[in-house]
Parts: C-alpha cells; sequence; structure tokens
C-alpha cells in the first residue's frame, strides 16, 4: 500500500503532543507502522518535542530596560507652552500692526509704518553719511598709525646709520692718526741722528781749529 | 475581588500616560520569553540581547499604536518574529559574522554553540545536541515555526498570524523541516 504522507503531514504535531481524535489517532498509528518516511518524520517531531520540553529557561542578563526610553511623559500642556504661544502671537500682532499696504501706482507693502519715500531716502542718505563718516574716521586713524609707525622706522634708520658712519670715521681717524705718529717718530729719530752727526763735526772742528791755532801761537779760543 | 497584578493593557495604558515604571514592570513579564527565544534563534547570547533590545525598542516605538484587547502577547510576538527576520538578514549580509562562522568551524565547534559566553551552558545529552545542531541547519522560516510551535506552542492559526502568512504555508514548511532533519540524520547514519 503506496503512502502520500498527508495525514502525516497534516497532523504531525497533534499526532506528537497526543490532541489528535481516537480516530485520527488510529490512522496515524497505523500510518507510522506501515510507511518508514512517516516513521522518521514523526520520530524527528518527538526529538524536537523533546528538546522543547528539556529546554531550561536561561535568565536575562541585567540589562537598561529604560536605556532607549527618551519620550518625555504624556501630559497636558503645561503654562510655559501657552506662555510661548502668547509671546509668538504677540510677535506676530506686532508685524502685522506695522504692515502697511498701498496700492496707489503699484502694490506697496511696507513694515515700518508710514514712512514717506522722502523721508526713507533721508534716512538712507543719513546712514550712507554716517557709514561714510565712520569709513573717513577709520582711514585717517588708519593713516596716523602707519606714519607714526613709518616716522619711528626712519628713525631708528637714521640712528643706525649714523651710528655705523661714526664708528667708521672713527677708525679711519684712528688709523691716520697712528700712521701719522709712527711717521713722526721715524722723522724725528733721523732729525736725531743728523744733530748727532753735526754736533761730531763740530766738534771735530773745533778741535781742528784748536789744534791750528796753537800750531800758530794763538791761545784757544774754541772749545 | 482585589487583583494585585495589572493586566498587560493597564500597563501599556500607564506607560503611555508617561509611567516608566509601568513599562519596566510590563518588560520585565515578557523579557524572559523573548531572550530565550532570541536565544535560540540566534544561539549567540550577545546577539540575543541585541536582538531582545530591539524587539523592545520597536514594541515602546509603537506602542501607542497597539489596538489590541488582550492580544499584547502575540502582538509582542509577531513584532519578534518581524525583527527576528530582519536581524538574521542584515547578520547575513554582514560578512563579519561570516567570518566568525568560519572561525568557529575551523577550531572545531561543530557543535554549533559560542562556548565564549560562560552563562550559556546548560545539560543536553549528545542526542538532543545532534537535534539542535540540525535544527540549527534549516532555514529561519522553518525555524520559526518550529520554534513557534514547539516551544512556544501556538496553534496554526496563531503561527500564520504571527508570521503573516498563510495557515497551509505553515503547516508545509513544519512539514518540509521535518523532511530536511530526517534526511540530515539519514545522511549522518549513512556516513
Amino acid at each position: 500500500m503506496s503512502c502520500d504522507h498527508k495525514l502525516i503531514a497534516d497532523h504531525v504535531s497533534d499526532y506528537i503532543e497526543d490532541k489528535l481524535p481516537a480516530y485520527l489517532k488510529q490512522q496515524c498509528d497505523a500510518q507510522v507502522q506501515q510507511c518508514p518516511h512517516c516513521r522518521l518524520t514523526v520520530q524527528k517531531a518527538q526529538d524536537i518535542f523533546r528538546l522543547a520540553q528539556d529546554w531550561e529557561e536561561q535568565p536575562v542578563p541585567d540589562w537598561s530596560r529604560m536605556q532607549h526610553i527618551v519620550r518625555p511623559a504624556l501630559r497636558p500642556m503645561a503654562w510655559p507652552n501657552w506662555a510661548a504661544l502668547a509671546c509668538s502671537l504677540l510677535a506676530v500682532c506686532l508685524v502685522v500692526l506695522q504692515l502697511e499696504v498701498r496700492v496707489d501706482n503699484g502694490l506697496h507693502i511696507s513694515f515700518g509704518g508710514s514712512q514717506s519715500e522722502a523721508r526713507l531716502q533721508e534716512l538712507l542718505a543719513q546712514e550712507l553719511q554716517n557709514y561714510q563718516n565712520q569709513q573717513n574716521l577709520a582711514l585717517a586713524t588708519r593713516l596716523d598709525e602707519y606714519t607714526e609707525l613709518q616716522n619711528l622706522n626712519n628713525r631708528l634708520l637714521l640712528g643706525e646709520w649714523l651710528d655705523r658712519n661714526r664708528e667708521e670715521r672713527q677708525d679711519d681717524l684712528n688709523f691716520l692718526m697712528s700712521g701719522w705718529e709712527s711717521q713722526r717718530s721715524l722723522d724725528r729719530q733721523r732729525v736725531n741722528q743728523q744733530l748727532n752727526i753735526l754736533a761730531e763735526n763740530q766738534i771735530d772742528s773745533n778741535a781742528y781749529l784748536n789744534t791750528l791755532l796753537r800750531t800758530v801761537g794763538l791761545p784757544q779760543g774754541v772749545n | 475581588m482585589l487583583t494585585l497584578t495589572k493586566t498587560d493593557e493597564q500597563l501599556i495604558s500607564l506607560a503611555l500616560n508617561g509611567s516608566q515604571r509601568s513599562w519596566v514592570r510590563l518588560v520585565k513579564r515578557y523579557e524572559k520569553l523573548i531572550y530565550n527565544y532570541c536565544l535560540r534563534m540566534s544561539r549567540n547570547p550577545s546577539e540575543a540581547m541585541d536582538l531582545m533590545q530591539e524587539v523592545f525598542l520597536a514594541v515602546y516605538r509603537n506602542l501607542p499604536s497597539y489596538q489590541g484587547k488582550n492580544q499584547f502577547r502575540a502582538w509582542l510576538m509577531r513584532i519578534t518574529a518581524n525583527k527576528t527576520i530582519d536581524f538574521q538578514r542584515h547578520k547575513e549580509r554582514n560578512p563579519q559574522h561570516y567570518a566568525e562562522n568560519f572561525d568557529e568551524s575551523e577550531l572545531g565547534h561543530s557543535d554549533g554553540y559560542h562556548h565564549s559566553e560562560p552563562d550559556y551552558q546548560y545539560a543536553q545529552s549528545d542526542h538532543q545536541k545532534q537535534v539542535e545542531k540540525l535544527m540549527q541547519s534549516l532555514p529561519l522560516e522553518q525555524r520559526m515555526v518550529i520554534e513557534l510551535k514547539f516551544f512556544q506552542h501556538c496553534t496554526f492559526e496563531e503561527i500564520a498570524m504571527q508570521l503573516n502568512t498563510p495557515v497551509n504555508t505553515v503547516k508545509t514548511r513544519l512539514y518540509s523541516a521535518l523532511n530536511k532533519l530526517r534526511d540530515q540524520m539519514e545522511k549522518q547514519h549513512v556516513l
């Protein structure tokens, strides 16, 4: 007898949990005995059923049950919300009350009250003038600062140049004086030598004259 | 008669009105069920914790839209099933998980357990381990049907509602899962 396994396929879970009516259970029993395929299917279902029965519930590790909960409590709207709403409405009203709409010569919408075009131009010119004055003042101040800085730099540069120039001239004069003094020393030595020679010649001449005078019998008059 | 224990709906109503304590009580009521469900699906305690937290986060976000009457558990299990499918798909798309599985098999942990977590140890016979290992080889849809049928003791109608599939599809998945387990068992006997 061939088996299409349908009976077991439809009722296998109820069969192993013994929830089938008696007549169906008998049919399934017969099917399981006759068909090895169905028998193995039931066996696997029983294995899993036992596995589920033997499962030991694992305790849940400690965890923060509120860690993802960031939603604020649902309460009626508190007074700060009403205050914020009132402030917003007041701000809107202020803007609306200043609003002016004119349709003469085209649509004109302004938020600045009933200022005329000439008055607006005057205010604009005044603002521009103020802005220009501020710019001029800022430029003049900047120019003065730059001039002062430049003068200071010039003074520093000139002082540096004068110092360098003075040092150079002092070095030159020192060199000139040392040369002049050495030359003067040499000249003085030479003059002294010539004077010595002249003195020696004079002494020799005097000695010769004395000798000559003694020879002619005259008394010695030259030393 | 004085009832000390609040119903799910009462706790939900209080939680929606800002009572964090009620929310915590509701979570504590079901966290063990969800954690063990996730543990059986993922076989990894840390992944089970992640999955459980995602489930309760989704529950909290969708709590205002909960309209059920005494059906919170079914609603919760439906969210859990959806989150499990998302989690599994994300895991399959993530190459890191493939690397972890590969390392585990290379190291000889062929029973499918993650022994790195010391708190996840319980007595099982070799036969049970073998059956559980075979269960892990099933596709997720079939495994979820087995989970809901044998571990959660749901009816086929309840499973169909939770998985959003027809009852006949649920029965087919269960039978296919059993056949697959049977085929693999026969292959192991041959080897």
